[in-house]
């Protein structure tokens, strides 16, 4: 290894741990700020809430048993409504590839269903499933399924056709084309169509909770906002937080194993 | 022996604005063990042909005659390798359509590999070869059903000018030695020249077939030498001239 080099590779590692410092650094000195303006009451720690009061409030709904309940009820909504909307949003794009009548016909259904806040269903939905987890559940898929039936459609329709031409020629079928080359072609664009229904599926998930449950973190976002316990609150938006940055993570760590198998050499059968 | 008959073949593209007819009546005979190279000024429907030719698309008018048992494999003007496969799971995708014994397809795809210089690749994706090596590959992975005919679109139209030169020398080298009949389309006459026995002039569209030159220049000599021998620049000038009177 060159001088050079060396000093090249140090100046690379200086800069992540100056940038991880800085990094924590914004997030004590945030809270820090934060504790000392509701310590001294530059303005009402009732309104603003603290740390230490948050994390109190954290403590309380561990001890209580609360915090594991309304946790595992909004990451089981969210993590089924997001394993649904990407399965059957696939399913859907795949038999909309694959039949072209089928996909002019739903067409201008996709753009309304797409264009509508999802939210307005929310009447509709409580009605026909009732005011429960399934509710919840059905609202988020309805959020993350339209998204995923579009991109996955356009993802599946933009493979070059002399690459299909040539499948052809060597006498494949529709479902071997599918099968070899559109599907492997578009894996990386699925994979991107999760990391979005992550979000997507938080979002609803979150939402559904605000219009009926009663457990999640949802729930507990909108009892703490009506009883004036902004402790609460604030303590659900970091749990929040937390959960949901973990899920993504997680994803991304698919989408590296999956991408480490694509440069390994491996085909998908 | 005769590989393929066109007779009286036409084609209409059909749209919403209209129609278009991009072939009429081409009768054309490819004969075994021959090098046919197809001409024609851009957009004469010289692709659509290879196509029709392929079988990819059907001709709205005309038959195509085909003895049985004739394999045909097409190779696009792209290389078209899929970028999530090596370069050996690449060249036998055709036997993987086919469901045809692995074993046996890459032992010989490492057979063809080995001997054309690309063996050391083999466990390589396309994106770490060459434009050349990456045509080379192509050309592997369609002389692997062992056809009897080879349809080429434009095989060197992707690459640079230079690269271009050294893979007709490759691609004529390769087809030769494994000693395949071949038919090839270009809008390059030189191109044509250098590696063909026989040029077919496709007018402007619709495209008929214009006139058919006999090539007879040194046969075993790769394209480069060629374009260096006697009688070259003379059949360039006289399809050259063919073709440009062919626009009035």
């Amino acid at each position: 290894m060159s001088e050079e080099h060396r000093l090249y590779l140090k100046k690379l590692k200086t800069r992540k741990i100056v940038i991880r410092i800085a990094q924590f650094g914004t997030l004590i000195f945030l809270l820090g700020i934060w504790e000392l303006a509701a310590y001294l009451e530059w303005a009402d720690p009732f309104i603003i809430s603290s740390p230490s009061r948050v994390a109190k409030s954290i403590a309380s709904l561990y001890s209580s048993g609360e915090l594991f309940t309304h946790s595992f009820a909004s990451l089981w909504e969210t993590v089924l409504s997001f394993t649904l909307s990407t399965v059957l949003g696939t399913v859907i794009a795949v038999a909309l590839w694959w039949n072209d009548f089928l996909r002019r016909v739903a067409e201008p259904y996709i753009v309304v269903l797409n264009s509508l806040p999802k939210i307005a269903l929310g009447p509709l939905i409580i009605i026909w499933v009732g005011a429960g987890k399934a509710a919840v559940i059905v609202m988020a898929l309805m959020i993350s399924l339209v998204i995923t039936i579009i991109s996955a459609l356009q993802g599946f329709s933009s493979v070059d056709s002399e690459k299909i031409d040539l499948l052809r020629s060597m006498g494949a079928k529709k479902g071997m084309i599918f099968l070899k080359l559109v599907f492997p072609q578009n894996i990386p664009n699925l994979l991107g169509i999760l990391k979005i229904n992550v979000g997507l599926s938080w979002v609803g998930t979150i939402m559904g909770e605000y219009l009926v449950s009663r457990e999640g973190l949802g729930y507990l976002l909108v009892y703490g906002g009506q009883v004036f316990r902004l402790d609460l609150v604030m303590a659900s938006t970091v749990i929040l937080s937390v959960l949901a940055t973990a899920m993504y993570l997680l994803v991304g760590l698919l989408e590296k194993l999956v991408s480490k198998h694509f440069s390994d050499g491996g085909t998908f059968k | 022996m005769k590989l393929m008959e066109l007779i009286d073949i036409s084609y209409i593209y059909h749209s919403a604005d209209g129609e278009t007819e991009a072939i009429k009546g081409v009768d054309l005979t490819i004969e075994e063990g021959g090098f046919t190279a197809i001409v024609g000024p851009s957009g004469s429907g010289k692709t659509t042909l290879l196509k029709i030719m392929a079988g990819l698309i059907k001709p709205s008018r005309g038959k195509v005659l085909l003895p049985e048992n004739v394999k045909i494999a097409y190779m696009p003007q792209r290389d078209q390798l899929f970028e999530w496969r090596n370069i050996l799971k690449n060249v036998t995708i055709s036997q993987e359509i086919e469901k045809q014994d692995k074993r046996e397809a890459e032992r010989y795809a490492e057979e063809l590999l080995d001997k054309y210089g690309l063996g050391e690749f083999k466990k390589k994706h396309p994106s770490a070869l060459s434009g050349g090596m990456r045509q080379r590959a192509a050309l592997i992975r369609t002389l692997l059903s062992r056809p009897r005919l080879t349809l080429l679109d434009e095989p060197f139209s992707a690459l640079d000018f230079q690269t271009r030169l050294y893979v007709s020398d490759d691609v004529f080298r390769i087809l030769s030695s494994e000693k395949k009949s071949c038919v090839m389309v270009t809008h390059d006459i030189s191109e044509a020249i250098s590696i063909a026995d026989r040029v077919v002039l496709l007018t402007r569209r619709p495209a008929t077939v214009k006139a058919i030159y006999r090539i007879e220049l040194d046969k075993s000599a790769p394209p480069t030498v060629r374009r260096e021998l006697a009688g070259f620049t003379e059949y360039f000038k006289t399809i050259f001239s063919d073709m440009e009177s062919s626009d009035e």
